[in-house]
C-alpha cells in the first residue's frame, strides 16, 4: 500500500489545552479510513489542520511526499465535507457544486459536464437548479458530497457527514457513500463517533484518544484484539467485560472478554445466590465463571437475551459483565459459563496476549 | 543527550507556532485598523486639542479661560442645558413607552400607525426645528390656531426663559421619540405573553402587571435609552439655535457663540471642556446605575 | 386581555398618531396653501381651503434649492460609500476576534461616538482649514463619517457573526482566495446588513447639521441642504424654507417607509444592547 498522507509528531494546542498531542498516522492511498473516538478527542481538529483552516502548533503533514502543513487551504487540494455541509445559501445546488471548479478557473463547458456527471452519480440531477436552502437533509448532504467530489482532489475529509440525517436515510446514505468511494477509488478520511458507521464503512479504523492515535487496524482487529483495556471498553456494541485476572491463575492484570466469547453450558445452573432487580427487564444474576480451571462468582445482568448493567462486588475491574444467553433465568439462579477466547492485559491496561481457548 | 536535543527542537517549534497564532489575530486587527484609526484621529485627537487649548493663554498654561467663563453665562447655560435635557428625556420616555405598549397590541391600522410614529426618525433636525418654529410662533402660529379653534386663549410661547426652554424640550420629541420607542418595543416583545397570562390568572390587575412584569423587563432598555438619548440631548444644537437663538443660552449655543468670534475662541474651548466633562459624568452615572450589566455584555 | 382589542386603545392610538403627524401637516399647509391663508392670518386654519403650487414654483425660482440638495446628495453618497469601505473590513476583522476583544473595540467606538459633536467639530474644522478641506464636499463628508462609522461597523460585524463559521472555511477549502471568498460568498450573504448600514449612514449624513455647519459654514450655495435651510430660516424666508424642507424630506420618508422593518432598536442603539 502506498502511503498517501503522513502525520509526523503533530501537535495542536489551543490556549493551554492539548487537542492533538504528538499524533502520528499514515493514511494509505485509496483506503476508507474512519477516525473514531469519543467527542472532544480532537477528531474534527485533526481534519481542520489537515485541510489547513487551522494551523498546526508543531509537526508535519506530508501528502504525496510534500510537506503541506504550511500551505493555505486553497493551495492544498484537499476536499472536505463539513458536518453541517456548509453549503453556500446564496447559491443553487448547481452553483454550489460548480464553485470549486470556478475557483480553479476551469472552462464553462468542462464545469457543466463535470457537474452533470457527478449529479447523475449522486442522483441529484433534478434538484440542481433549486436553491440549496430548499433541499431536504439527504439532498443537502449529497450536494455537499458532490461539491467535494467534483474537483478531483487528492484526498477527501468528511466530518460526521451523516449525523444530521434521520436514521433511515442515514443507513441508505452510508452504503451509497461506501459504494461511491470504491467506484471512484478515492482516499476517504471519515470522522465519526458512531461505531456502526465505523464498522460498515471502514477499510481501517483509527481510534483517537486524547489527541493521539490509540490503535489503528480493521474494525474486526480492534474488536478482537484491543491493544488496551480503554479500546476494549470503547469499541464494540457492548463494552468488553473485564475481570481480575489473578483469580484465574494469571499474572497480575486483567482478563477481558466479549459477551459473545462466553458460552453457557446446559444444565450448569446450580445453587442460589441473592439477586437484585434493576428494572422491569434487567436484573443481575450472580454466576460462576469457568476458565483456566478457576471458578469465580461474578455479577451478571440480564436484559432479554443479552445483558448489561449491574453493580459490582469488588472482585471485578468493571462492574458490568455481560454474557449472551438464549435462556431466561430466574432470580436466585446460579449459572456457569465457559470462555472460548479472552485477552490478558497488564495492570496498566496494555495487551499482553490474546488467548484462544478453543 | 539525544533525547534532550529532540525535546528542545520540538518545543522551539511549538513556540514559533504560538507566535503565529497571535499573528493570525493581528491580521484581523489590521482589517479593523483603518476604521479605528479614523475614529481616533478625528475624535480623540480633536477632543484632546480642545481640552489642551482651553488651558492656554498666549501660549502659556493658565486657568484664565475658566475663571472668566461664569461671566459669559456658564452657570445659567449649564442649568438650562440640564432643564432641557431632563425635560426632553422625560417627554420622550413617556411618549415612547405609550407607543411601544400600543404597538404590542393588535388593532386595526397598526401598520399605518407604526409608520406614522417612526417616519420622524428620518427627519432632519433642522427641518423639525423649522416646522416647530412655525407651530410655536408668538403671535399666531399653528399651536395657537388650534387653541383658538377650541375656544382657548392663545399663548405667548416665547415669554420667559422657562417657556422658551419648554418649547425646545417639547419640540425635540418629534425626531427623537421613535428611536426610544423602537428600543423599548424591542424590550417589550422579548417578554413572553404567557408571563402576562400567568399573572392575570394569579389575579394581578393591569397596573400590577405593568409594575411587576413590564417595567422590570424594560428597565435595562430604559437605561440604554437614557444613555443613548441623554448624551445626544446634551448635544442638541440646531433646535435651540433655530427656536430660541442665543437667549436663553444653553452650553452648545454658548460654545458656538464664542467660537464664531476669534477673540473669544479660547472661552469656547473652556466651555466645550465643561460640556465634555458633564457628558462623561452623565455616561458613567447611567452606566453605574442601570446599564452596567448590559453594557458589560 | 392580550387577544381582545380594548376600544380605549384607539383613543391613545389616535392621539399619538395626530401628535406625530401634525408637524408634517403644518409643513404641508405652509407649502401648499396660499400665503393669505397661512401667514396672512393671525391664527392659521388647520384645514386647507385652497391648494396652490405657486409657493413651490416661486421658491425654486427665487433661491438655489438644487445646488445644496445636489451637494447633500454627493456628501451622503460619499459618507455611505466610505462607511462601507472602512466598515466592511473592520466589521469582518472584529467579528473574527474573540468576543472579549471585539466587544471592547465596539464599546470603544461607541464611547467615541458620545463625544459632543460641537466639541469635536470645532478643531476638525481648523484641521480641515489648513488642509484646504473647508467648504468642500469631501470635508463635510469626512467629518460626518465620524458619526456613522461606529454604527456601520457594529451592524456589519453583526452580519458577519451571523454567518456559519464553516462557510468561509469551506470557500477556502474549495480553492477560493480571500478576494473571491468575500466577493462570491461572504458579501452576498450579508447584503441586508450592508444595505441597512448604507441607508442609515446616507440618512444620517443627509440630515446632519452640526458638522456641516461648522465645516462648511453659511455660504448657502456651498453647503448641504440643512445648512442652507438654516440660512433661509434665519433670513426669515419661510416659504422658501418650507419648500426646501419638503423637497428634502420626501426621500427620507420614502426610505424610512421602505426600510421600516429593518429599523430595530438593537440596531440603532448600537452595541449597547445585548
Amino acid at each position: 500500500m502506498n502511503v498517501k498522507m503522513k502525520y509526523e509528531n503533530v501537535y495542536k494546542y489551543y490556549k493551554s489545552s492539548k487537542i492533538l498531542n504528538k499524533l502520528d498516522l499514515e493514511i494509505y492511498d485509496g483506503e476508507f479510513l474512519v477516525i473514531l473516538g469519543p467527542s472532544g478527542t480532537g477528531k474534527t481538529t485533526l481534519l481542520r489542520v489537515t485541510v489547513g483552516i487551522e494551523d498546526l502548533t508543531a509537526g508535519k503533514i506530508i501528502m504525496d511526499g510534500v510537506d503541506i502543513s504550511k500551505l493555505p487551504p486553497n493551495k492544498r487540494n484537499i476536499a472536505m465535507v463539513f458536518q453541517n455541509y456548509a453549503l453556500y445559501p446564496n447559491m443553487t445546488a448547481y452553483q454550489n457544486i460548480a464553485f470549486p471548479l470556478k475557483m480553479a478557473r476551469k472552462p464553462r463547458s468542462e464545469i457543466k459536464k463535470k457537474v452533470s456527471e457527478i449529479s447523475e452519480t449522486l442522483k441529484i440531477a433534478e434538484v440542481l437548479e433549486k436553491n440549496v436552502t430548499l433541499l431536504s437533509g439527504g439532498q443537502k448532504q449529497r450536494v455537499a458530497l458532490a461539491r467535494a467530489l467534483v474537483r478531483d482532489p487528492k484526498i477527501f475529509l468528511l466530518d460526521e457527514p451523516l449525523s444530521n440525517l434521520d436514521a433511515r436515510v442515514r443507513v441508505v446514505a452510508r452504503s451509497e457513500l461506501k459504494k461511491i468511494q470504491k467506484e471512484l477509488g478515492h482516499t476517504f478520511v471519515y470522522v465519526t463517533h458512531d461505531q456502526s458507521e465505523a464498522g460498515s464503512l471502514s477499510d481501517r479504523v483509527a481510534i483517537l484518544r486524547s489527541g493521539r492515535i490509540e490503535q489503528i487496524g480493521t474494525y474486526e482487529e480492534l474488536l478482537d484484539e484491543p491493544r488496551s483495556t480503554w479500546v476494549g471498553d470503547f469499541i464494540g456494541d457492548h463494552p468488553m467485560n473485564f475481570i481480575n485476572g489473578e483469580k484465574f491463575g494469571l499474572p497480575k492484570g486483567t482478563l477481558g472478554f466479549r459477551d459473545s466469547w462466553a458460552t453457557i453450558g446446559d444444565g450448569e445452573i446450580s445453587g442460589t445466590v441473592e439477586l437484585c432487580q434493576l428494572g422491569e427487564e434487567s436484573y443481575h444474576i450472580q454466576c460462576s465463571i469457568d476458565s483456566s480451571g478457576a471458578n469465580q462468582d461474578i455479577d451478571y445482568g440480564e436484559g432479554e437475551n443479552s445483558s448489561e448493567a449491574s453493580t459490582g462486588t469488588g472482585n471485578f475491574r468493571r462492574s458490568t459483565v455481560g454474557v449472551r444467553s438464549s435462556k431466561k433465568y430466574a432470580v436466585g439462579d446460579r449459572i456457569r459459563f465457559h470462555l472460548d477466547k479472552f485477552n490478558v492485559y497488564d495492570p496498566e491496561g496494555k495487551l499482553i496476549e490474546s488467548v484462544n481457548a478453543k | 543527550m539525544h533525547i534532550r536535543m529532540h525535546m528542545d527542537s520540538e518545543f522551539s517549534g511549538i513556540r514559533e507556532r504560538r507566535f503565529k497564532i497571535t499573528r493570525k489575530y493581528l491580521v484581523y486587527v489590521l482589517f479593523a485598523l483603518p476604521a479605528i484609526a479614523y475614529v481616533i484621529g478625528l475624535s480623540i485627537i480633536p477632543a484632546i486639542t480642545v481640552v489642551y487649548q482651553s488651558f492656554l493663554v498666549a501660549g502659556k498654561f493658565s486657568l484664565y479661560n475658566y475663571s472668566v467663563l461664569p461671566s459669559y453665562g456658564l452657570y445659567a447655560s449649564i442649568g438650562n442645558t440640564l432643564i432641557v435635557s431632563v425635560g426632553a428625556l422625560l417627554i420622550q420616555l413617556i411618549l415612547a413607552l405609550a407607543i411601544a405598549m400600543v404597538m404590542m397590541k393588535p388593532f386595526a391600522g397598526s401598520k399605518i400607525f407604526s409608520s406614522i410614529v417612526i417616519i420622524p426618525f428620518g427627519i432632519s433636525t433642522i427641518v423639525s426645528a423649522f416646522i416647530f418654529s412655525l407651530i410655536f410662533t408668538n403671535v399666531g402660529g399653528f399651536a395657537n390656531g388650534v387653541l383658538v379653534a377650541f375656544g382657548f386663549k392663545p399663548v405667548v410661547w416665547f415669554s420667559s426663559s422657562i417657556s422658551d426652554l419648554g418649547v425646545v424640550m417639547f419640540s425635540d420629541f418629534w425626531k427623537n421619540t421613535p428611536l426610544v420607542a423602537l428600543i423599548l418595543y424591542g424590550g417589550l416583545s422579548s417578554v413572553s405573553p404567557t408571563l402576562y397570562e400567568a399573572a392575570s390568572v394569579d389575579g394581578a390587575g393591569a397596573f400590577k402587571r405593568f409594575t411587576h412584569i413590564t417595567l422590570p423587563a424594560i428597565a435595562p432598555l430604559i437605561s440604554i435609552a437614557l444613555l443613548v438619548r441623554g448624551v445626544s440631548e446634551f448635544n442638541i444644537f440646531a433646535l435651540p439655535l433655530v427656536l430660541i437663538g442665543y437667549h436663553p443660552l444653553i452650553l452648545n449655543t454658548l460654545i458656538y457663540e464664542n467660537y464664531s468670534t476669534l477673540a473669544t475662541r479660547p472661552i469656547s474651548y473652556a466651555a466645550a471642556t465643561v460640556l465634555l466633562l458633564i457628558i462623561m459624568a452623565y455616561s458613567i452615572f447611567v452606566l453605574k446605575i442601570g446599564g452596567a450589566k448590559q453594557y458589560a455584555k | 386581555m392580550p387577544n381582545k382589542t380594548n376600544p380605549l386603545i384607539y383613543i391613545v392610538v389616535l392621539a399619538l398618531a395626530l401628535l406625530f403627524f401634525y408637524p408634517f401637516w403644518v409643513l404641508f399647509l405652509i407649502a401648499f396653501e396660499p400665503t393669505k391663508l397661512t401667514f396672512g392670518l393671525i391664527y392659521p386654519l388647520q384645514f386647507p381651503l385652497e391648494i396652490t403650487l405657486t409657493n413651490i414654483v416661486n421658491s425654486f425660482n427665487q433661491v438655489d434649492l438644487l445646488g445644496p440638495l445636489m451637494r447633500s446628495l454627493e456628501v451622503a453618497f460619499i459618507v455611505g460609500g466610505l462607511a462601507l469601505l472602512l466598515g466592511i473590513p473592520a466589521g469582518y476583522g472584529i467579528a473574527k476576534l474573540t468576543a472579549r476583544i471585539s466587544n471592547k473595540i465596539i464599546a470603544f467606538l461607541f464611547i467615541i461616538n458620545m463625544m459632543p459633536g460641537l466639541v469635536i467639530a470645532i478643531p476638525i474644522s481648523l484641521y480641515f482649514y489648513s488642509a484646504h478641506l473647508e467648504n468642500t464636499v469631501l470635508g463635510v463628508a469626512l467629518a460626518q463619517e465620524l458619526v456613522v462609522l461606529p454604527l456601520t461597523v457594529f451592524i456589519i460585524m453583526g452580519g458577519f457573526r451571523s454567518l456559519p463559521r464553516d462557510l468561509e472555511n469551506q470557500a477556502r477549502v474549495d480553492g477560493a482566495p480571500l478576494s473571491s471568498t468575500f466577493a462570491r460568498v461572504l458579501l452576498p450573504l450579508i447584503r441586508v446588513p450592508i444595505l441597512i448600514a448604507f441607508i442609515l449612514s446616507w440618512m444620517t449624513s443627509w440630515d446632519e447639521f452640526t458638522y456641516a455647519f461648522i465645516v462648511a459654514p453659511i455660504v448657502p450655495t456651498d453647503s448641504t441642504f440643512p445648512v442652507a435651510l438654516y440660512n433661509y430660516v434665519t433670513r426669515d424666508l419661510p416659504l422658501q424654507s418650507a419648500t426646501f424642507a419638503l423637497v428634502a424630506t420626501v426621500p427620507v420618508i420614502v426610505l424610512v417607509v421602505v426600510f421600516q422593518k429593518y429599523l430595530k432598536g438593537q440596531y440603532l442603539s448600537g452595541g449597547l444592547i445585548g
